[in-house]
């Protein structure tokens, strides 16, 4: 007896979209009837997007050609993300994907490199990472097989226009049987016998059934939270920024193939470079910043005149304390919501899809499966929101009230252990399914500003010379392969340049 | 942020069918105006309906003709026979018996109640029964029955009537008379409730067939679990069975000798009472009584050995709280029938109690916007008729001499209602009973019961003395004669009941048949 | 005083009134004398030789017109006696804008079509039409004929339109009294004792009952309306009319009553507030006389067994009635409690209890015009709009405006046709019409409604004028 027929997911924009485009591939041959309903006048809140190389994987479940898909939403390629002014005014690091160099006899890279870096004979980590060379210098090439070439290693994600990203996929998923509906949500009703959600009326005059509801509302989560009263775990005494002002303006400098995120005097800046024009916002906290200072700070940074008038958002920072609860399951903003700093969100709206697909109630909504989805679900973005805390805790500045008070303040159990196990001896360990690896923590406490004391006592079993050696030879394969790479700008003219 | 429905309530769904459902479908799709309202019935086959052969009050003569039904074709639908009273025996001693009419016991003269007079002439002359001043208690006693008239001059126009018939079949014929007029019947049983998260009101009922039923209004018939009123709304329950200790009943029908009584039997019995019910071919029986002081068994045997003739069907069992729902209209619910309470037929009451209620929803028919108002007045009325009904009944009891059983002595200590010890305290003083306006059972009824177990006031009205006396016992004896002559020319109830069933054309009972009802227990208003 | 058994016989009832309250005393003392009158027991009044009246005049229905018809004074005597003329309406002038006027008559208006209250189609076209075309009045014969000064007694026959009319009577309050007295005497039962020396015939004193209907010294303010003094104006004017008018004052109101040839005004006001209406009897009057209002106190005396207080109130005093409706039934449940030389304690708490309940229905009626009045630009409304607060008249205002149905009270009487056209008068129409009043369309409502009012306006103005 089949416990799910119908999917009626609540919400368009990225959330919405990227759930039904899934379910529908996933669930084949009509397997259960799905449902969006979205309203025009609820305006979504994508304002140009970075993403991280996971999404590759996801594309590829929904048989998306790549260069179909960088051409439809104006993409260009993100190798990283360059952090501006978060150690100190004036300085600059990479996160850049992939990895820094190569380990060496199962010693990770980085306690090689630490040895030299602090008896300064090594370069400054950016340099052995290809991602970031590469970046730095405009180029960019997909992986090509090239035997023990870090060219065979490249990983990559994109910037796109989400709004196009959601048409986009809006376009795959009706055309694999999902049914929009032009509405705004008015009441729900809910069975009496358990709670669980029965139909949705809408301001349409339609009420819709369905067994279960995805919740892609947005920060209200009408379901998750308005309708069964999950409540909300809240963050902001760890990030404060709280609202963010967004502008597209057209490109004046060459487009890199990275995003940038400058530290202000309070809150950060982003730019994010698509085909047919950047994308930037300022992120700050409202206690700090009014917000016609933020328009005004933004307008300064922006390396030209605005195309629209300041899109304003505010938000709680925090999670959900519960995703799914009896038939609901909240994906994306309705879940939680942490800035944008790691360009993070469409990445957990993946992996709530993810999971749910992996424990999906066929056959009845079994409290255990429910109550694992919940678990990993929560400690996925608790191990996000820790590493983005690094940022603000991990600066050298005091130039402000806002910078004074992140780098003094108390911080969570597991990324003060983070940092006290790397500032002992530069030890990293990428714990369970934590999304970011040794490199993406590597990149940051570095780029931060963090020294460990000393490093893995095995590397001195080789001869410093040795180590010199190997250094240099990467830097050197790594300098060889970027010049071998295209200009990201020929390849996206050569390849999935978009129409128009 | 949730917006409650602000459409206008057109939707009506009735779950459940049985005779309140379906008194409540023919109402209103005969009532309303099909294009502002639709009628929906929800019932299962599956789930039995309560119906044990059921008397009645003279008031649903008035919901007969309401609904524009013909009195020959409904007697002739349902097997019924007619009702003039209830007779109670062995209830204020063991061996006594006293009938409680659909009339008055003579008349107030020059504004004094009648019972003082006849108090007073008692005293000088033992012999004079009061029965002797009441047409229907006379004409009961002789299976005499003859169809009251309207005018108001006449004797015969001082009592009413009701009937005893087969509820099942009252359903059915009412199932039909609905369907006619555009009622959807649908066949399932409810799975599961939708609530609006707005204003906590009910959406639809999803059946266990997958149905799924949209309503904006929605009345309970579902019995006594109150599926929505209860089980989805809350409403809360006040039990009363402190008062009325009986929680369980037994039913069986039997044959009978083929004389039907123009009245119900209610005979006390050792932990509670049994009732008779004459229907045209068979006899409704059954014993109410308190399983804190007898077993099932025990009642059964009770039961079956006091059976007028042999046992024509199984026994059918039920049990039940006596009390009434807290409030009977939560939001968009109504709750009629066991739904909205339950007091044992010892009056005959049920059906009254949904007639009661199906007209007073559509006095106060839900509309958007005075919903909340109509719905307290709702609750006001109906919580008071309950009320009431429920301290005439608790008078039965308590109003005993009898200490024969654990029960009996149970029921003559019994701690009442301050309402109706007031009232008790009153009359066994100086023989005055309160007249209202709303509830039932005035006057000629708790003068009925008072006097019939042997409570009698301890002084009368100062204005009867030796001079108004004389007249009133003068005007005594010519009621009583004319009374007797009354009764004498009436045919019996067995002949009555034979015509009424014969053929519809050419009826010989047909001129005496539809004259207009009132809301009178007792006849001319 | 010694401890009588309550199974003594009852020999006496005794009646006090003083000054003012003789009304109330003689009416009292009438009703008892003919109640108890095939008994043995006496009727006594003890009352003040001289006496000024609360009322000039008094406006009888039909419950005190029957009772007073029990005790030989009938309709004729009335008109002969009394000055008697009928009553149809009452008028109601400057009660919300200044010079409008509007009339609540006696009988339920309209006739009920289908089972479903009249007002319920006047709703609908109120709220379809909103032409200012449909308002009750024109279809109340009550009104019509009050209006056309036309008069005659209803017919019995229920299919004629004159059946729907219902009328009581306007008496001259003094000669009302006279009669009372005339019955009381008459059967040779009450002794008329002076009132300076209540406990003359304490012999008897052990076997009786006292009903005192003084008036009420009570300083209870906890009820209370601005108005403090009532002054009463008889004149002649200039024409008769069938119905009461009340005129609004900006510190108070005026009640005309209209009989024979004779016009009996009485002013309530407060001298704490301007009022600089001076209305046109103060001109050409005849007689006056002004006294202090009583308090309207809640009906809370508690009798024992031997004294039962009826006292007179500012409600009597506020009552076109002076009211006797009250005492009316206040009276009819009290005969059947006298069963001995005192009451029980039950009869006394049940007394009490009904009392208080009706007491409350006429004390709601006494104010309602100014209840329902909305003015509020002079001291005087504001403040009565402030103390006027009462639960039972808001919910049943808020109740009808909601559903053009009167909710239920017991004490309240059923479907009452004078509180409905009342509220109509007041401007409370119901606004949502019943569903059940859509069984006709509209062009077909209009159509019926239209002969309706058509029959009643040729009915009123075909009947004789008074």
């Amino acid at each position: 007896m089949r416990a799910v027929n119908k999917v009626v997911i609540l919400g368009g924009g990225s959330a919405g979209w990227m759930t039904a485009a899934a379910l529908a591939t996933v669930l084949k041959n009509q397997y259960a009837e799905i449902v969006l309903i979205e309203s025009q006048s609820i305006g979504t809140v994508s304002v140009g997007e970075a993403t991280i190389p996971q999404i590759a994987l996801f594309n590829s479940i929904l048989g998306i050609d790549e260069n179909e898909f960088v051409r439809e939403t104006q993409a260009t390629f993100k190798l990283g993300i360059e952090f501006a002014n978060w150690k100190q005014k004036g300085h600059a690091y990479m996160h850049p994907f992939g990895s820094f160099g190569t380990d060496m006899d199962a010693i990770q890279f980085h306690h090689y490199w630490l040895k030299m870096f602090q008896q300064g004979q090594a370069h400054d980590l950016d340099a052995y990472s290809l991602a970031a060379v590469a970046a730095k210098q405009g180029k960019f090439m997909r992986p090509e097989n090239r035997g023990n070439s870090p060219l065979s290693k490249i990983a990559y994600a994109f910037h796109f226009d989400a709004t196009l990203y959601a048409k986009y996929l809006r376009k795959l998923a009706e055309g694999r049987g999902v049914k929009r509906i032009e509405a705004k949500m008015e009441d729900v009703c809910l069975r009496d016998t358990d709670g669980f959600i029965d139909s949705l009326v809408l301001d349409n005059g339609q009420t819709i059934s369905g067994d279960l509801f995805i919740d892609c509302s947005g920060f209200n989560g009408l379901l998750i939270d308005k309708t069964l009263n999950t409540g909300f775990e809240d963050w902001s005494q760890w990030l404060p920024c709280d609202s963010a002002v967004a502008m597209p303006c057209l490109a004046k400098n060459s487009v890199y193939p990275y995003t940038v995120s400058t530290a202000q005097d309070a809150g950060w800046t982003w730019r994010i470079p698509l085909q047919h024009r950047i994308g930037n916002g300022y992120v700050f906290p409202s206690q700090f910043v009014e917000t016609q200072n933020a328009v005004d700070v933004l307008t300064q940074q922006m390396e030209s005149e605005p195309l629209n008038d300041p899109n304003i958002l505010r938000w709680k920072t925090g999670m959900r304390k519960e995703f799914w609860v009896k038939n609901c399951v909240a994906i994306g903003l309705s879940a939680g919501f942490i800035e944008p700093l790691e360009s993070t969100g469409l990445h957990l709206i993946q992996a709530g899809i993810a999971k749910l697909l992996g424990m999906f109630p066929h056959q009845g909504f079994e409290q255990i499966d429910i109550d694992t989805y919940n678990q990993q679900t929560s400690v996925e973005m608790e191990r996000i929101r820790d590493f983005i805390i690094l940022h603000y805790k991990a600066t050298e500045r005091e130039d402000t009230e806002f910078w004074r008070y992140c780098k003094h303040m108390a911080i969570p159990d597991y990324l003060q252990n983070k940092i006290d196990l790397y500032k002992a001896n530069g030890r990293i360990y990428r714990q369970d399914v934590e999304l970011f690896n040794e490199t993406s923590w590597l990149a940051v406490m570095h780029g931060q500003g963090i020294m460990p004391k000393g490093y893995h006592p095995l590397v001195d079993t080789l001869p410093e010379a040795e180590i010199h050696a190997r250094l240099e030879h990467i830097k050197q394969v790594i300098d060889n392969s970027a010049n071998v790479m295209p200009s990201q700008a020929d390849y996206i003219e050569k390849y999935c340049k978009a129409i128009g | 942020m949730f917006k409650a429905p602000t459409h206008q309530i057109k939707r009506l769904v009735i779950l459940g069918g049985g005779t309140a459902g379906w008194m409540t479908a023919a109402a209103l799709s005969k009532l309303l105006n099909p294009n502002l309202f639709t009628v929906t019935l929800v019932e299962s086959d599956a789930i039995g309906t309560v119906g044990v052969g059921e008397a009645t009050l003279p008031h649903l003569r008035f919901f007969n003709q309401r609904l524009g039904i013909d009195e020959g074709e409904f007697i002739r639908a349902t097997n019924a026979t007619i009702k003039a009273g209830i007779e109670f025996s062995n209830w204020g001693n063991i061996g006594d018996a006293y009938i409680h009419p659909f009339g008055d016991y003579g008349e107030p003269l020059n504004n004094v109640s009648f019972q003082h007079y006849f108090y007073q002439a008692q005293k000088r002359n033992s012999a004079l029964n009061l029965d002797d001043y009441s047409l229907p208690v006379m004409a009961c006693k002789q299976s005499k029955f003859a169809f009251p008239t309207t005018e108001p001059n006449l004797l015969t126009s001082t009592y009413s009537y009701a009937y005893h018939i087969d509820a099942g079949l009252y359903a059915k014929y009412l199932r039909g008379f609905s369907e006619q007029r555009g009622v959807n019947r649908v066949e399932g049983k409810v799975e599961s409730v939708a609530m609006r998260k707005s204003d906590g009101s009910v959406a639809s009922l999803k059946l266990d067939n997958g149905g799924v039923i949209n309503g904006d209004f929605f009345v309970d018939c579902s019995g006594f679990r109150g599926r929505l009123i209860e089980q989805c709304l809350h409403a809360g329950y006040e039990d009363w069975s402190h008062w009325l200790p009986c929680d369980r009943a037994i039913a069986v029908q039997s044959e009978h000798n083929g004389k039907p009584l123009p009245f119900t039997k209610a005979i006390a019995r050792e932990a509670g009472w049994q009732w008779q019910i004459p229907l045209k071919h068979r006899m409704g029986n059954g014993y109410v009584y308190s399983s804190q002081y007898i077993s099932d068994d025990t009642a059964l045997k009770t039961l079956f050995d006091n059976l007028p003739g042999k046992p024509s069907s199984e026994p059918n069992r039920l049990r039940f709280t006596t009390g009434k729902r807290q409030s009977s209209w939560v939001k968009n619910c109504v709750a009629i029938g066991l739904s909205s309470g339950f007091l044992e037929p010892l009056e005959s009451t049920s059906i009254y109690l949904i007639q009661a209620a199906i007209m007073k929803l559509i006095e106060l028919l839900p509309q958007r916007e005075n919903l909340a108002a109509k719905r307290s007045e709702y609750n006001r009325y109906f919580s008071n008729e309950m009320d009431k009904i429920r301290d005439f009944l608790i008078l039965h009891y308590h109003a005993t001499q009898r200490e024969d059983t654990p029960f009996w002595s149970f029921c003559k200590h019994l701690d009442i209602p301050q309402s109706l010890a007031e009232k008790m305290q009153l009359y066994k003083e100086i023989g005055v009973i309160e007249d209202y306006k709303y509830g039932l059972f005035l006057t000629p009824s708790w003068l009925a019961v008072y006097h019939g177990q042997g409570v009698t006031p301890a002084m009368g009205d100062v204005r009867v003395n030796k001079a108004t006396l004389a007249h009133a016992e003068k005007y005594m004896s010519s009621l009583k004669l004319n009374i007797q002559q009354c009764v004498t020319h009436m045919p019996t109830h067995e002949h009555i009941v034979s015509m009424l069933h014969e053929t519809e054309q050419n009826n010989p009972t047909a001129s005496q048949l539809n004259r207009p009802a009132n809301f009178s227990l007792y006849g001319r208003s | 005083m010694s401890e009588i058994h309550i199974n003594a016989e009852l020999k006496q009832i005794k009646v006090i009134s003083d000054e003012h309250s003789a009304l109330g005393g003689w009416f009292t003392s009438a009703m008892a004398a003919f109640a108890l009158r095939d008994t043995e027991i006496s009727v006594s009044h003890a009352t003040s030789k001289h006496y000024t009246l609360s009322h000039g005049s008094l406006t009888l229905q039909a419950d005190v017109l029957l009772a007073l018809q029990d005790l030989g004074i009938t309709e004729k005597v009335l008109i002969e006696q009394a000055n008697a003329t009928p009553f149809l309406a009452n008028q109601y002038i400057g009660w919300s804008n200044k010079g409008q006027s509007s009339l609540a008559g006696l009988a339920k208006s309209g006739v009920p079509l289908n089972g479903v209250g009249f007002v319920h189609y006047l709703t609908r076209l109120r709220n379809e039409k909103r032409d200012g075309q449909w308002n009750l009045e024109a279809f109340s014969l009550n009104t019509m004929c009050a209006a056309n000064n036309t008069f005659t007694r209803p017919s019995a026959d229920p299919r004629s339109i004159l059946s729907s009319l219902e009328y009581g009577l306007r008496v001259n309050a003094k000669s009302l009294c006279s009669l009372l007295k005339q019955v009381a005497v008459t059967h040779g039962k009450v002794l008329e004792l002076d009132s300076s020396n209540p406990e003359s015939n304490d012999k008897a004193s052990l076997s009786m009952v006292t009903l005192d209907c003084r008036l009420c010294a009570s300083d209870d303010s906890s009820d209370s309306l601005p108005i403090d003094t009532i002054k009463i104006i008889e004149h002649t004017p200039k024409e008769a009319s069938l119905s009461n008018v009340l005129e609004c004052l900006d510190n108070g109101y005026i009640e005309r009553q209209y009989l024979q040839n004779k016009c009996y005004s009485r002013r309530f006001s407060s001298e704490s507030f301007d009022g600089s209406d001076v209305p046109i009897e103060s001109e050409s009057s005849n007689s006056s006389r002004q006294f202090s209002m009583a308090k309207l106190a809640s009906d809370t005396w508690q009798p024992d067994g031997s004294t039962i207080y009826l006292f007179e109130t500012g409600v009597h005093q506020l009552l076109d009635d002076g009211g006797l409706g009250y005492r009316t039934q206040q009276l009819a449940s009290l005969w059947p409690l006298l069963s001995g030389a005192r009451l029980s304690e039950t009869a006394v708490k049940y007394f009490c209890r009904m009392s208080a309940q009706r007491y409350k229905y006429w004390r709601d009626m006494a104010v309602l015009p100014m209840y329902l009045c909305n003015k509020d630009n002079t001291e005087f409304w504001q403040l009565a709009t402030s103390q006027l607060v009462n639960e039972d008249l808001s919910y049943l205002v808020n109740f009808y405006v909601d559903t053009g149905v009167l909710p239920q009270f017991e004490h309240y009487p059923a479907d009452s046709g004078l509180l409905e056209n009342t509220l109509l008068a007041f401007e409370r129409y119901p606004q949502n019409a019943d569903p059940l009043s859509y069984i006709w369309d509209i062009s077909e409502l209009v159509s019926r409604l239209d002969k309706l009012r058509q029959l009643i306006k040729q009915t009123a103005v075909q009947l004789p004028q008074i």
